[in-house]
């Protein structure tokens, strides 16, 4: 079972296609582009806290009290990734990210929403401030970014989610995949009305 | 897998059990007699197993030698062969647990000598 995050992350970035991938092109458009993000980043940080905050379900995982610190964290992380390197720490913090959202209660699906929300305000904001051409090469590079920050965030979570489930009960991962895998027929024939012919 | 077959029949009639399975470490079945899910018995008797060594390392125990769930029913008995391989018999109510421990023992020994 592996936990070391530096490991874990090498094995889930393999999973990402190349053509999907960060290249150096991207890296020097996103870094080039840091002042851009800087002088949105209020905008992207009350967008995002103001939709969290407009829905129940979503405002419930806040403590009160909570969202300046989060305001905090979120421009931070939009600093540190824009201005980064991209290199292996970097999208280890990202895997790490999944566990703290599993103490948070921060389950994917609103994880997901929410980077499509920021996406949409960045690539937005490029078009409306940017040459064309130039917001083109910034939303190519900061949707692959995305893409990739959600694939490890999301793998992390689950993942991370069924190491606990396994170290607290001492299933292995392959029996619990196992367990999982004697329902899962059940679960599909108890929603068969939505399966495609 | 015949040998394993006249194991585990043996064994429903020396104790006069109702099922039996043998699991793997991972919840498949190697061997079943009776079980109307196979898969799902055998991934849960590997997953007690492994749930009851984990429960016993809190109390720095070595590993759990065998369950016992008693039933109005009767017994059930879930019990190691080796670090790969657990015994899994389900016992009607009029089964007496000392002989149940007794032919598992035999069982599990001989199934070993299988493994060989």
């Amino acid at each position: 079972m592996e936990t070391d995050l530096m490991v874990l992350t090498e094995k889930l970035l393999e999973h990402i296609p190349e053509n999907l991938r960060l290249k150096d092109i991207d890296i020097k458009v996103l870094n080039d582009h840091l002042d851009f993000f800087l002088s949105k980043a209020d905008i992207i940080v009350k967008d995002f806290y103001d939709t969290l905050f407009s829905n129940e379900a979503t405002r419930k995982v806040f403590h009160e009290g909570e969202r300046p610190i989060r305001e905090k964290s979120l421009a931070e992380w939009v600093v540190k990734t824009i201005g980064g390197k991209f290199d292996k720490d970097y999208w280890a913090w990202q895997t790490f990210v999944g566990i703290l959202h599993i103490k948070r209660k921060v389950t994917n699906d609103y994880m997901l929403i929410m980077m499509h929300r920021i996406s949409d305000l960045v690539i937005g904001e490029a078009y409306k401030d940017l040459p064309a051409e130039e917001a083109a090469a910034l939303k190519t590079a900061w949707l692959k970014l995305a893409g990739i920050v959600l694939s490890l965030i999301s793998e992390s979570y689950h993942y991370f989610y069924l190491v606990a489930i396994s170290q607290t009960t001492g299933i292995k991962l392959n029996l619990l995949d196992n367990l999982v895998r004697v329902e899962v027929d059940n679960l599909l024939e108890a929603n068969k009305k939505y399966r495609l012919t | 897998m015949k040998n394993l077959d006249a194991i585990l029949q043996e064994l429903l009639m020396n104790t006069d059990s109702e099922a039996v399975v043998l699991a793997n470490s991972d919840g498949l079945p190697l061997a079943a007699i009776n079980t109307k899910d196979d898969n799902r018995i055998a991934a849960l008797t590997a997953s007690l197993q492994s749930m009851t060594d984990r429960f016993v390392e809190n109390f720095n125990r070595d590993k759990s030698k065998q369950i016992i769930v008693e039933t109005e029913q009767g017994y059930i008995t879930i019990k190691r062969v080796n670090d790969n391989l657990v015994l899994m018999l389900l016992s009607g109510e009029n089964a007496k647990l000392g002989m149940i421990l007794l032919y598992v023992d035999d069982a599990i020994k001989r199934i070993n000598e299988v493994f060989v």
